[in-house]
């Protein structure tokens, strides 16, 4: 019988001792800290992708989040559970990305950022406006409670969030390693030499692009069942692209272990400093600029260099060699 | 990657054996602890300053009975308050509310009087925890149909601004509903024979507008005015509306006399400096939510002073007293608990929120201390018994809706250009109980902007 | 056709007068964008920043919000140089992304800055001839929102002039037109970044002062004008002075007559600048004007 090598083996087994969390009577608090993590992991990965890997800085994240959690709500209005919801919200989402490909794609650099910003904006407008289901006191800039979730415990919403995370980090690994990752890799390094060299960059940066919009659309999703109730001020709010972005940058841009560095900090501050009212994100708000000007490489990228990571990794090894003897 | 796989290994091994080390047997409490999540930045700042009244109701009980005594264990405790700040953003309530339940350990949570999307989270965190909370006033009809009446009435919350109240209001007396606060006012001042009748109406497309731009005009229909262009949702707006000059030309060519309506402050500073650009002036103008706090109305300006005589329902009077005895706790009358606000730091001018804050942690610690324990049930159980005379009116919930009404009153700001600290005063000019005094007459019509 | 017309006329001056202000706010954000092809995200926070400024200089002093900017304009300069030199330009060396990511931070800061001093109430620039009209035959024009253009025009005039006729304007012109000849005939980029960021705050001033008097602002207040400048400068093309003004007149423009036409809908009018934004983007991703 083949052993499993570690590097496989380590993931499954962080994996399961966090789905064991909620069975093993962990403190709520711990879920709930979790549960936001794991949700801005997820958007922050998904950010990674396309920040630091493919180049495209996408600045609409709060447009997919938006978009699924109204879906997902709505659909509890009309009798669809939020469990379909969730799938329907992310469905949309990318289905949303897939419309607006064509003419964001067409935007260059920096014009991309705008184009993409611009979007959540008139989503917002119209969101203000739109009632399709329920009465006259929802719908519009009132928008919509997320019903029949009463039931879905903290431990539920735990191992859902916990998926999500895990699914984006597992994609992200798998795409970095297929030949998507090597074209991407190409296109945000040279998108000239990539396209003659014979990349199909726009099937490229359509696919990256699809993935991150429906994962980010889940995420989003699952956040409004633990929030429940979405109107346009919340789903299309701006913090939805700071959160993920500044945990990309603080914990390492282009590196795959930087978000998680990142979504730490950014749930620990979020947390720690909610007492503290508009100092808490000013102090954010200095990390964030001390991060880029010191650290450009964000901490991940710092820890690699000073090399905090050489004696666990002996160890690592050690202990590899050790099984693999045996 | 390999690298940082096998230090997050550890760390979560670490983790996981730290915290599960650290849970222990259940103790008699050591204190009792309320939990708030405030809007104390952000848009919605002014709501955020009920914090000071819950503190105060905190302090009174620690101060009158020296903490919580609780028959249950043969103890007393002190109690605390924590409140977080939610930064006026919706998405930070429910996991605050569930950090407030599950690290906090709060035995109730309390939710201020403020736009309806700052309490369901909270309610909801409430439901599922089965932590006791009252979720202050606003427009219930959102948040009550919001739920899809799946979520069964959380426990307790109050309804200050019951638009459409249930019958049997408390006493079955006028005074306790927006509706009766209103119409109080324009018969006082003969809306109906003293104006041509024609009403514009305004609203924000926020869930606390929406409920009123859905409720409101009709009603206003039955009472006798004319409401101009609902059908075409005539002065329904957005909140990144920063041009209102289509809405006023509207209204002035309908020859509109009666402006009424409910949008945050600085919507209506712009709103109302577009009016007075267009030399469009209502004789009656009412800003339901818009007038509420004294700094909004200062940055409408002074010159004219845009504010002077707008018209909004009024929760709480410094001047509230029963005929028999304190209305708070120990000592404490509605009067001093406004001069200790004015006396706090930076003189702020009066907030009638305080009163609000005050009344529900007040109903709350009654409920905790008739209850004898910090069970969520057995506290449940005595908020719905509440039978109480309060800082802010008498408390009592109605058993389907769990809503308990305030005595509301309707103010009007005046103006003194001599008073350069804090121009603009809230007097109440219209009130249908005693408990309540009319501080003044009422303004009507507006006074001339264009001299 | 003469009622036509009549009706027309107020959604049209009001277009063109409040395109005034968003040209102000604008220009810092185009000078930065032509110069540095950086969007300085914090740009719309900056000018609520220049109210605020203009506010405490009021109820300290007692004076008018445009005489503050004697103090301000200078503040706001000096205080922009040393942002790009120790914080932007050490990002510029690492990437495009850290320094719009810098930006975001500073947007952070100063937003919560803000309402850390001044709180999170909302606030007006309240002077005695904040809300005058005066009557030019049929119309009625509103002072603020004259002032608003004159300023634009004004503000518009003096950037540009300065870009043309001083050594140091050359110079920034030149960064921005060809950075690479631009190094090789003496210019040093970083010390020309400085500048153009100067002057952008010194021109967030004069636009907080005028948003101030047109306006009630808040510390979160900020945003919705920087994507309005966004919608501007895409329309005016990308360092264009004259461009972004005629970018911020049509702008203006967009927003009142696309609410005329749609018999007073707010939402045509809060959806059309976002959609003409994107839709120019997609069409022509350099912008109308942009080379």
């Amino acid at each position: 019988m083949k052993i499993p090598r570690l590097t496989t083996l380590v993931p499954v087994v962080i994996l399961v001792l966090l789905a064991l969390f909620p069975l093993i009577g962990i403190p709520l608090n711990w879920l709930n800290y979790l549960f936001s993590f794991f949700i801005y992991l997820a958007l922050a990965t998904m950010w990674n992708l396309l920040a630091g890997y493919t180049g495209l800085i996408m600045l609409c994240p709060h447009a997919f989040v938006g978009l699924a959690g109204y879906t997902m709500a709505i659909g509890t209005w009309v009798g669809v559970p939020f469990q379909a919801g969730l799938i329907a919200g992310a469905a949309v989402a990318a289905l949303f990305a897939l419309l607006i490909s064509y003419p964001v794609f067409r935007m260059k650099g920096i014009y991309f950022a705008i184009g993409t910003l611009v979007l959540p904006e008139a989503l917002k407008a119209w969101f203000s406006f739109w009632r399709p289901v329920g009465t006259a006191y929802q719908g519009g800039g009132a928008g919509y409670a997320v019903a029949g979730v009463a039931g879905f415990t903290l431990g539920d919403k735990y191992w859902l969030a916990l998926a999500i995370a895990a699914v984006s980090i597992f994609v992200v690994h798998i795409i970095l390693r297929a030949r998507l990752g090597l074209g991407l890799t190409a296109i945000r390094d040279n998108e000239n030499t990539a396209a003659s060299s014979g990349v199909n960059i726009f099937r490229l940066k359509l696919s990256s692009f699809l993935i991150a919009a429906f994962i980010m659309g889940i995420a989003g999703a699952a956040y409004y069942i633990h929030n429940p109730r979405i109107q346009p001020t919340s789903g299309f709010n701006i913090s939805w692209l700071l959160l993920p972005l500044m945990a990309t940058v603080i914990g390492g841009e282009g590196i795959e272990e930087g978000p998680i560095i990142g979504a730490a900090i950014v749930t620990f501050l979020r947390f720690l400093l909610a007492d503290y009212g508009a100092w808490s994100l000013f102090i954010q708000g200095i990390i964030l600029v001390v991060v880029v000007v010191v650290m450009p490489q964000g901490i991940a990228g710092l820890l690699r260099q000073v090399g905090a990571y050489r004696l666990p990794l002996r160890l690592f090894k050690a202990a590899e060699a050790k099984i693999h003897k045996t | 990657m390999k690298k940082f796989l096998a230090i997050t290994l550890a760390m979560v091994l670490v983790l996981a054996m730290s915290i599960v080390g650290c849970t222990g047997e259940p103790v008699a409490p050591t204190k009792v602890v309320l939990g708030a999540t405030l809007p104390v930045t952000g848009i919605f700042a002014g709501f955020g300053e009920q914090g000071w009244g819950m503190q105060k109701a905190v302090d009174d009980w620690n101060d009158t009975y020296g903490g919580m005594y609780l028959s249950e264990w043969d103890v007393t405790v002190p109690v605390e308050l924590i409140i977080k700040d939610n930064q006026s953003d919706p998405n930070q309530v429910g996991p605050q509310s569930t950090d407030l339940v599950v690290t906090n350990k709060v035995d109730a949570l309390l939710s201020p009087n403020a736009p309806c999307d700052l309490h369901d989270p909270t309610t909801a965190v409430a439901t599922d925890n089965e932590v006791p909370s009252i979720i202050g006033g606003g427009p219930f009809e959102p948040w009550y149909f919001g739920s899809q009446g799946e979520v069964t009435p959380p426990y307790t919350w109050f309804a200050g601004f019951a638009i459409s109240f249930p019958s049997g209001a408390p006493r079955n007396v006028p005074g306790y509903t927006m509706v009766d606060t209103w119409f109080m006012f324009m018969d006082a001042v003969g809306a109906l024979s003293n104006t041509n009748g024609i009403a514009g109406v305004f609203a924000s497309s926020d869930s606390d507008g929406t409920g009123w731009y859905q409720s409101f005009p009709a009603l206003m229909e039955d009472y006798g005015l004319t409401v101009v262009g609902v059908n075409e949702t005539l002065g329904f707006f957005p909140l990144t509306t920063t041009d209102y000059s289509s809405i006023v030309t509207a209204w002035k060519d309908a020859n509109v006399e009666v402006l009424w309506g409910n949008c945050p402050g600085a919507h209506f500073g712009d709103l109302i400096a577009e009016c007075y650009a267009q030399d469009f002036e209502p004789k009656i103008c009412l800003a339901a939510r818009a007038a509420l706090f004294p700094l909004d109305v200062e940055s409408w300006g002074t010159t004219p002073p845009l504010g002077y005589g707008v018209g909004c329902e009024v929760w709480w009077s410094p001047a509230y007293q029963v005929s028999d005895g304190f209305v708070g706790i120990g000592n404490r009358t509605a009067a001093s608990l406004a001069a200790d606000w004015a006396a706090s730091a930076g003189n702020p001018p009066l907030n009638r929120g305080i009163g609000s804050g005050y009344m529900e942690t007040q109903v709350m610690l009654n409920a905790i201390h008739e209850a004898g324990s910090l069970d969520g049930a057995a506290i449940n159980a005595a908020l719905a018994d509440t039978d109480l005379d309060t800082i802010s009116g008498w408390v009592n919930f109605d058993p389907v809706t769990h809503f308990s009404a305030v005595p509301l009153a309707f103010g009007q700001w005046f103006y003194d250009s001599e008073n350069e600290d804090e121009p603009f005063t809230q007097y109440i000019v219209a009130s249908a109980l005693s408990e309540i005094p009319e501080e003044d007459s009422p303004i009507f019509p507006l006074p001339d902007w264009w001299p | 056709m003469e009622d036509f017309l009549v009706g027309l006329a107020p959604p049209l001056i009001k277009g063109i007068l409040l395109g005034g202000l968003y040209v102000v706010i604008a220009l810092g954000l185009s000078l930065v964008f032509g110069v540095m092809k950086l969007i300085n995200v914090a740009h719309g926070d900056l000018v609520i920043l220049g109210s605020y400024f203009a506010w405490a200089v009021m109820g300290w002093l007692g004076i008018d919000p445009f005489l503050s900017l004697v103090a301000g304009v200078p503040l706001f300069f000096v205080l922009g140089f040393f942002v790009q030199k120790f914080i932007i330009n050490r990002t510029f060396r690492i990437s495009l992304d850290a320094a719009l990511i810098a930006c975001f931070g500073i947007s952070i800061i100063v937003q919560n800055l803000c309402q850390a001093i001044w709180t999170p109430f909302n606030r007006s620039l309240l002077t005695d001839y904040r809300l005058l009209t005066f009557a030019v035959g049929p119309l009625t024009i509103q002072l603020r929102y004259l002032l608003d253009f004159i300023g634009g025009l004004a503000v518009m005039l003096a950037v540009r002039g300065f870009l043309r006729r001083t050594y140091l304007g050359r110079a920034i012109s030149a960064a921005s037109q060809n950075e690479p000849v631009a190094e090789r005939m003496g210019i040093n980029p970083n010390r020309v970044y400085s500048f153009a960021f100067a002057i952008a705050m010194a021109c967030a001033a004069v636009a907080g002062v005028l948003q101030g008097l047109t306006f009630s602002f808040s510390p979160t207040s900020g945003s919705p004008f920087l994507i309005i400048s966004f919608g501007v400068i895409i329309l005016g093309g990308l360092g264009s002075m004259a461009g972004t003004f005629i970018g911020g007149m049509v702008f203006g423009l967009t927003q009142t007559l696309g609410a005329y036409f749609s018999g007073g809908s707010l939402l045509v009018q809060s959806i059309a600048p976002y959609l003409l934004v994107f839709v120019i983007l997609s069409v022509r991703p350099q912008g109308i004007f942009g080379r």
